[in-house]
């Protein structure tokens, strides 16, 4: 009678509708965008959650025909969005004075002023890859090299000489810290252990700048007692963390570094076409693979859709918590793993984008209509 | 069959050479703190058995340099010592133990050297060894070109509270100049050249950088690294992001031969391209560009390893290796250690625990200079003989 009537309230009450826009951009990020816009329609067909699909321009196709590689109708709709999948943006080459790629702007105007990427070891025989990683590299999205500042001067001996600004501020700091902190106490709870946050600087090189981050994130550390911290050189986290990855946790760090430890570990858990990013807002999460545009994979249907339907998962499971999307589809891509029937090229297969996507939402669909 | 007597006439002809063919160096040797006076020793070592074997002498001068000697003396690198390196050719340097939060005043004193010496470019040679590490990937042979000046080692940053809302705030700046950026262009392409069938390989070239997001320093870099590769039309090359290049790296390192970057991004590839060929206690770097061969093994001094006597010496003797393959490179002495120590590696009762082993400093280091003098009396063609046949 009781789950009858459970049953019955969950077809009774208003669907969760949330407004996604859907960003493919350029090259293979249009080619992987399909199955992550699959991903969140299996979900509206087989859970209590429901998208409002909205496609969106942004990227160098969108700058050869606008002369913006990201319009304000673009930023306008997403500003009306609780979330958004962007593809992958290349850039023009040269790129013209005072361009910075789509999804920087983006970052900046949403608000998303942290970026999250999971990465865990998947069972697959690649070279490069290991076993028990399990790490979130917490980055701080708004500044650092990224905040747009160059110039050009000439000086008397040397030519021409480029000055670029790295901004590194107390606000954005604790905000980041904060936000590292939380997800390793929220990581403690599920991996039975004390979370452990390391924080990744350059203090030996930029003594100020490094020095304003990691006094900002000790400030912070302050109120999470219970998570155990440490401070190590960049220098050395980059060799420490493929001489022994499994010691890591979350991994805190600036911008630039953030994004030079995600890609360098990816490897190790299956490589750039299985690790996505979460730009996390206080008003809007926009989710990604964290692969670019490689032209020669291009036009071949031979990309791993996996990044981009693992940020489809993690950025429904960012708005609808309690619903666990991404814990479902992490069980439907290890399925697909153990299978090694449906694996693209880059993870050890032959199959292509498509064979890898079907098989990957046909397992979806069946784990979630299991569970809903 | 030519290599015995061809030795033997390599001797005589260094020492019937004209005057202005040297065989007398002076080295520097600078310890610094920690491991590095640990390694240092073996590093001279290696200087010892090349005086021994070979017509060149190297005359050596203790220096100082290093955190200790900033607590003692206020400076990280004393006057004393910048004035004796003066006279130097060359220089080995340990490593320094740099606190995570240096106090005001205090330079790294491999930054000063660099500065104070003027030299420019650093450069990592990074080969596979034949060791069972859990990173490690055969066949790596390439040699990471740093620009050593500037980037984001310039030491310019400043306080910006004017930048509203954000509290504190501080601007640091990267500086990229076309002067320095076509001079290690050149020097990357050289080497590639110089390179050229170097274990059969191809030459090639690859620029890391990250114009995408600064387009101005980073896109002047490419710029004078294109204008450069355009008087060496016989080295092919690419460019590519530091962040792709780095997964790149780790994929697949062996499509690499030479590679150039500004301070920052090769500072990053040679730290976690070095899992790759054995570890820190492997690598060895050569900063050069004036008138001092400064060499150094990458690795700085771990506190785990303070006290232990069982760091890797090799990095160190690498170094010292490249110090006398500057000078007189017609020696051909790094062939005869790196022998020595595929055939130390592959023995493998003296390695040091990074290496998977159990082995002390002085031991291996041991070993190596035991091996490396023999195989130097050998001679080449005997010593390929002994890797034919086993």
């Amino acid at each position: 009678f009781f789950s009858m009537m459970k049953r019955l309230s969950t077809l009774l009450s208003k669907p969760v509708v949330h407004r996604i826009g859907v960003i493919p951009g350029d090259g293979l990020g249009a080619e992987v965008m399909p199955w992550a816009k699959a991903v969140m329609q299996t979900i509206d067909a087989y859970a209590p959650v429901s998208y409002e699909l909205i496609d969106l321009e942004a990227g160098l196709g969108t700058y050869q025909k606008h002369g913006t590689a990201i319009p304000d109708e673009t930023l306008n709709e997403l500003k009306k969005c609780q979330g958004s999948l962007f593809g992958a943006a290349a850039t023009p080459s040269p790129p013209p004075f005072g361009y910075l790629p789509p999804v920087v702007e983006m970052r900046t105007k949403l608000g998303l002023y942290a970026n999250l990427r999971p990465m865990q070891s998947v069972p697959i025989d690649v070279l490069g890859t290991r076993g028990n990683v399990d790490i979130v590299v917490v980055r701080e999205n708004t500044e650092c090299l990224y905040v747009g500042k160059e110039k050009l001067a000439t000086s008397a001996g040397s030519g021409k000489l480029a000055i670029a600004e790295r901004h590194i501020s107390e606000k954005a700091s604790k905000a980041i810290a904060k936000v590292a902190f939380d997800l390793a106490v929220e990581r403690s709870k599920k991996r039975m252990q004390p979370g452990h946050v390391t924080i990744v600087h350059k203090a030996n090189v930029l003594r100020l700048s490094e020095g304003l981050f990691l006094e900002s994130c000790q400030e912070v550390a302050k109120n999470y007692p219970d998570v155990v911290v440490d401070v190590t050189l960049l220098d050395s986290f980059m060799y420490k963390s493929m001489a022994h990855p499994s010691e890591y946790d979350v991994v805190l760090s600036t911008n630039t570094w953030g994004n030079i430890i995600s890609n360098g570990m990816s490897p190790m858990v299956g490589g750039l076409g299985m690790v996505h990013g979460i730009n996390l807002g206080d008003d809007h999460v926009m989710a990604e693979p964290i692969h670019g545009t490689p032209a020669h994979l291009e036009g071949k249907d031979i990309a791993n859709p996996l990044a981009a339907m693992r940020a489809a998962a993690g950025l429904a499971e960012r708005l609808s918590p309690e619903y666990h999307f991404g814990e479902i589809l992490e069980r439907a891509i290890l399925e697909v793993l153990k299978e090694s029937t449906h694996l693209t090229r880059d993870i050890g297969g032959t199959a292509s984008t498509h064979q890898c996507g079907e098989e990957t939402i046909r397992h979806f669909k069946t784990l979630l209509s299991q569970q809903y | 069959f030519f290599s015995a007597p061809f030795f033997a006439m390599k001797k005589l002809s260094l020492l019937l050479a004209p005057k202005a063919l040297r065989t007398s160096f002076n080295v520097a040797i600078i310890p610094g703190d920690g491991i590095g006076k640990d390694v240092v020793p073996w590093g001279k070592r290696v200087l010892d058995v090349i005086q021994d074997k070979t017509p060149v002498t190297f005359d050596t001068v203790d220096l100082e340099a290093g955190y200790a000697t900033f607590q003692s003396t206020g400076k990280s690198v004393p006057d004393e010592t910048i004035t004796k390196l003066k006279s130097c050719d060359g220089a080995l340097f340990g490593a320094a133990a740099t606190p995570t939060q240096p106090p005001a005043g205090y330079v790294p004193p491999i930054f000063e050297l660099r500065q104070k010496c003027k030299l420019y470019a650093n450069v990592r040679p990074m080969v596979s060894a034949p060791v069972d590490t859990k990173s490690g990937r055969s066949n790596v042979d390439m040699v990471v070109v740093r620009e050593n000046t500037e980037c984001l080692y310039v030491g310019k940053e400043r306080y910006a509270n004017e930048i509203m809302g954000k509290g504190k705030v501080v601007v640091s700046e990267r500086h990229i100049s076309e002067k320095a950026s076509l001079r290690i262009a050149r020097f990357a392409f050289t080497l590639a050249r110089r390179r050229r069938g170097h274990k059969s390989r191809p030459p090639h070239v690859t620029i890391v950088h990250k114009a995408n997001i600064l387009g101005m320093t980073d896109g002047l870099f490419l710029e004078c690294c294109k204008e450069v590769a355009k008087e060496f039309p016989d080295v092919p090359y690419d460019d590519q992001l530091i962040d792709g290049f780095m997964y790149k790296l780790t994929h697949r390192p062996t499509q690499y031969d030479v590679v150039v970057a500004p301070n920052t991004w090769a500072n990053i590839i040679s730290n976690g391209g070095a899992p790759l060929v054995g570890g820190l206690g492997m690598v060895a770097a050569m900063n050069e560009g004036g008138t001092l061969m400064l060499a150094e093994p990458v690795h700085g001094t771990p506190p785990h390893l303070e006290g232990t006597k069982k760091s890797n010496p090799i990095a160190t003797m690498r170094a010292a290796v490249l110090i006398a393959q500057g000078l007189a490179p017609t020696l051909g002495v790094d062939y005869y250690f790196e022998k020595a120590l595929e055939q130390i590696l592959r023995e493998g009762t003296s390695i040091t625990p990074d290496l998977g082993g159990t082995g002390t400093t002085d031991e291996l280091g041991s070993a190596l200079i035991e091996r490396f003098a023999a195989l130097m009396d050998l001679g080449s063609e005997e010593t390929e003989h002994v890797f034919r046949d086993g």
